[in-house]
């Protein structure tokens, strides 16, 4: 059969009529879907800006008021997480800015899509890296204080469990998605 | 635009356009509860881009694109399995199929159709709807001469496996 004779049936069709849409259902699906988005993306937003904020601020704050030991490796590491927290601040300014921004064309589309995974890939490895220095505030002020070696463990323990999970999050879900959009895109331009 | 307005424009468009949005999701979803939730996640779409439709293109033309990007991106069961983690209600179905015949050619074709892999996909279905080659290279993004190269392949590839069937 020709391509022509296929585009034929196909204009035969009445495509319309083959489903029948509960609108009032379809109204309250929609408005559930458009908050559940955005409330998940929300919370871990303000979640890491909260956490590297917070830790950031009281960990320059405690290096400048006590001054008595080493103070660098503390002062370094709060200014880290200040700096990823002013990094999740300007993207999410961006991403509220473009949350309901459309392009002309499907790979305009697909790259603003693309622009948002590396968004996604980029704060899941900023969660991943704000366990390292939560870990190790942690663990330092446990040791500090003479807790026993079983605490000191389970602090350890919890750490490697929350560094895996965090990473198979990374990898498994926002880097794969990524690779997915990035596979779409190389299927629309590619010349073959 | 208020949102009341919103609301208005996006019945307005389903209950005009509805039979785009079927097509589409027959084309990329192949169980019920996949298409409904493709249907769904397109209306959702469909719905957030009325404020930036400005009216340059054809209603259909937006449509297309929003349907079909939304579509060439959507994962059935990566979905699903976001609805089992979030702490929403799973939502209830909104399409009821019809009970009518349905005509073997038709789903013959939307059988092969949803062979081909997603680009091609949108293409043969803009192809099937009679848009051209520069309204196609227009809405997805490419040259033209990109679509005739993965048309004339579609092409090729539907009428090969046609061979294999009596219709």
């Amino acid at each position: 059969m020709k391509f022509e004779d296929m585009k034929k049936i196909w204009d035969e069709q009445r495509e319309e009529h083959v489903y029948v849409i509960n609108e009032q259902q379809l109204h309250e699906n929609i408005k559930a879907r458009k908050q559940g988005a955005s409330r998940m993306v929300n919370k871990i937003e303000l979640f890491l800006l909260a956490v590297n904020g917070i830790t950031g601020a009281t960990l320059i704050t405690l290096n400048y008021l006590d001054r008595s030991g080493d103070v660098l490796f503390g002062t370094l590491m709060g200014l880290f997480l200040l700096g990823v927290a002013v990094f999740i601040l300007a993207r999410r300014r961006k991403r509220l800015r473009h949350e309901n921004r459309f392009d002309r064309t499907m790979l305009g589309d697909i790259n603003h899509a693309i622009e948002n995974a590396t968004y996604q890939v980029r704060l899941s490895y900023a969660m991943l890296l704000t366990v390292v220095p939560v870990f190790a505030i942690a663990f330092l002020g446990a040791w500090k204080e003479g807790k026993s070696p079983l605490v000191l463990g389970f602090i350890a323990i919890m750490f490697v469990l929350a560094f895996l999970l965090g990473r198979w999050e990374h990898r498994g879900l926002h880097v794969a998605r990524k690779k997915r959009l990035e596979a779409i895109r190389e299927k629309l331009t590619s010349e073959n | 635009m208020t949102a009341q307005e919103q609301e208005s424009i996006f019945h307005d468009w389903l209950g005009k356009h509805k039979g785009v949005l079927f097509k589409i999701i027959r084309a990329y979803a192949f169980e019920e509860e996949d298409r409904d939730d493709l249907f769904q996640e397109i209306s959702l779409q469909v719905w957030r881009s009325v404020p930036s439709f400005k009216g340059n293109a054809a209603v259909t033309t937006w449509l297309y694109r929003i349907a079909l990007n939304t579509a060439i991106r959507w994962k059935g069961k990566e979905r699903r399995h976001a609805d089992r983690t979030s702490p929403l209600q799973p939502t209830m179905p909104v399409l009821q199929e019809d009970n009518r015949e349905l005509d073997e050619r038709i789903e013959w074709m939307y059988r092969e159709i949803g062979r081909l892999n997603e680009v091609d996909r949108s293409l043969c279905l803009l192809l099937l709807d009679n848009f051209s080659y520069k309204e196609m290279a227009d809405i997805v993004g490419i040259s033209e001469s990109n679509v005739a190269v993965k048309i004339h392949r579609t092409k090729r590839q539907l009428s090969e496996k046609s061979k294999d069937t009596d219709l």
